[in-house]
């Protein structure tokens, strides 16, 4: 597959999955009671309804403008985290590599999810949804980013690679800005913060997965009168153990699964080095 | 000189600070969220009752006290008791429930990634094999988790109430695999023994007949105990969804559910159980870096 066609299938795959956020209700459907079961996407078009009669495109939409924003500020973090940890090993600061060294470390051997839940119970009522869990995720994840481009960067040679670049006679901005970061740091950066977006909208998913199966507390990442791609999950999850007529739920949510990775795929093969 | 000792001491230095920092960071958080501590604990407390309830939570002289006052009877196996999870109840008595179901998930999945990162070294993992743990190890572990309950719950043990054997050996699988943890490893350990093969020293030893492995792993078991260690405490952490799901009775859903019902001592406990073990692990890799380095560092016999 050529760097275009990568691309292609990148962008095309963001539009997927950001653009529904910007046209979702902002309530979904009541529950409707009186509903026998799901409706699959032929007799509900366009992808049918979960066992309440709610129209899983509703789903989609929220779910969409659930994770979309906070899956980008934390991909986000952690491409300039990053960098700027492969720019510090080009200095020639021992102590700064030194702290930033310590504060890694120490980041680094939190168990992150646990400083997540913790950080989600810590917060007011208001201020609760993913944003805050999604950067909390990114700076902890941070640190192995900023490791490996490090790790990077010294392989170039460190500061003597910028001696040496200066000795050529370029620019100290054109050398970090397009040499280090442009050619060098770009794949690891771009990887780096690919998985992270992966991570928070599958975290996303897990934490209201585990919210809707315990009914007696509140949605962690998103108001009550939201629902997200888990509640494609935990509807679909009924055709498997309970035979009921919601495979097409399961379908969409393996599909939405299988969109995050495409991009993720999509996006680092588009950002590989030459 | 090159400061190889920075990165180990820092690790022992955390290994040992952090079961007591981490604790006193949450009594911390305690105090800094909006409102007073005892109404945000218990909104419906009032007069003599509040008054009583904050004495007893230790929640009436400060985040310093509190902590104080938690680490000196953790010390003696006393987590306190349950505020709101189930009210009364021992922390002590709740975690040893779930400690023994979330040690055994976790060795087992942190077993099966060893034995992935050993045979990836010794090259007795076939390419098709690799190929096959990759593509399954993109699947979420969420995704990998509803089906295992599925299947269990279909198939295997349909009025589950305990946990069994079963599920913590199908948890296990699915923590090793999913996320690309266990593909992750293979991939990084075969980097840096390539990496590290290419170079020259090696290419003369294996002129000389010696093996690959031999020569380069004093100079790469650092990085590669390194990755595992940073690839276990993913799985602590995804382990707690795991368990979850798979309605594994273990300290993962204390924390989550002790967290949202603000049942602080629970959470505490919780979360001292976890940062223990990446204690333990940080110390681990931190010997193995010191005991590598020095053996690289002693001069050969002879030498002055």
């Amino acid at each position: 597959m050529s760097r275009r066609v990568a691309l292609a299938v990148f962008l095309v795959g963001m539009a997927i999955l950001v653009l529904p956020g910007f046209f979702a209700p902002e309530f979904l459907t009541a529950k409707d009671g009186s509903v026998q079961g799901a409706l699959g996407p032929l007799a509900a078009p366009p992808l049918g309804t979960d066992s309440f009669g709610r129209p899983l495109l509703d789903f989609v939409q929220q779910g969409s403008r659930i994770v979309a924003g906070p899956s980008l500020v934390a991909a986000l973090i952690v491409m300039v985290l990053g960098a700027l940890g492969g720019l510090l090993a080009c200095t020639q600061s021992s102590r700064l590599s030194t702290v930033v060294q310590v504060l890694g470390e120490t980041l680094g051997a939190l168990p992150r999810l646990v400083v997540v839940i913790v950080v989600v119970r810590v917060l007011p009522e208001e201020w609760r949804g993913l944003m805050p869990i999604a950067v909390a995720w990114a700076l902890l994840t941070a640190p192995g980013a900023m490791d490996e481009a490090a790790s990077v960067a010294s392989r170039l040679g460190g500061s003597r690679f910028v001696e040496a670049m200066r000795a050529h006679g370029f620019s100290r901005r054109r050398i970090y800005l397009v040499h280090i970061l442009g050619y060098n740091l770009r794949p690891v950066l771009i990887r780096q913060a690919a998985e992270t977006f992966a991570q928070v909208i599958f975290l996303e998913m897990a934490l209201s997965y585990v919210s809707m199966m315990q009914t007696d507390i509140s949605e962690l990442t998103h108001g009550s009168q939201e629902e997200g791609w888990a509640g494609i999950l935990y509807d679909g999850y009924s055709y498997l153990a309970l035979n009921e007529p919601t495979g097409h739920s399961l379908g969409l949510g393996l599909v939405l699964v299988a969109l995050v990775l495409v991009v993720v795929r999509s996006v680092v093969y588009a950002g590989r080095a030459r | 000189m090159e400061r190889w000792w920075i990165r180990p001491v820092v690790r022992l230095v955390l290994a040992v600070a952090l079961p007591f920092l981490v604790p006193l960071l949450i009594a911390g958080m305690i105090w800094a969220m909006p409102g007073d501590p005892a109404t945000n604990v218990c909104p419906d407390c009032t007069g003599e009752g509040m008054l009583q309830m904050v004495k007893d939570r230790n929640l009436d002289q400060g985040p310093l006290h509190f902590y104080s006052e938690w680490m000196s009877s953790m010390v003696s196996g006393d987590f306190g008791r349950s505020w709101s999870f189930q009210s009364g109840e021992e922390v002590a008595y709740l975690l040893k429930s779930g400690i023994g179901f979330t040690l055994k998930l976790f060795l087992l999945g942190g077993l099966i990634i060893l034995a992935g990162a050993f045979l990836t070294a010794v090259k007795w993992i076939p390419s098709w094999l690799k190929s096959g743990i990759r593509l399954v190890g993109m699947l979420p572990g969420l995704v990998l988790s509803l089906a295992a309950i599925a299947v269990y719950t279909v198939y295997i043990n349909p009025s589950a109430m305990e946990t069994t054997w079963t599920q913590v050996a199908m948890g296990a699988l699915i923590l090793a695999i999913a996320d690309a943890a266990l593909s992750g490893t293979i991939d990084g350990v075969d980097e840096v023994i390539e990496t590290e093969g290419r170079r020259r020293y090696v290419q003369i030893a294996i002129l000389r007949g010696e093996s690959t492995l031999q020569n380069i792993l004093p100079n790469t078991l650092p990085a590669l105990v390194g990755q595992v260690r940073a690839r276990m405490l993913s799985l602590l952490s995804a382990a707690i969804i795991i368990e979850m799901i798979l309605k594994i009775n273990g300290v993962g859903e204390l924390l989550v559910v002790g967290a949202l019902k603000q049942d602080f001592p629970l959470v505490m406990a919780c979360t001292f159980f976890y940062v223990v073990i990446s204690s333990v692990m940080l110390m681990l890799q931190a010997v193995i870096e010191i005991l590598v380095a020095l053996s690289i560092r002693k001069s050969p016999k002879g030498v002055a």
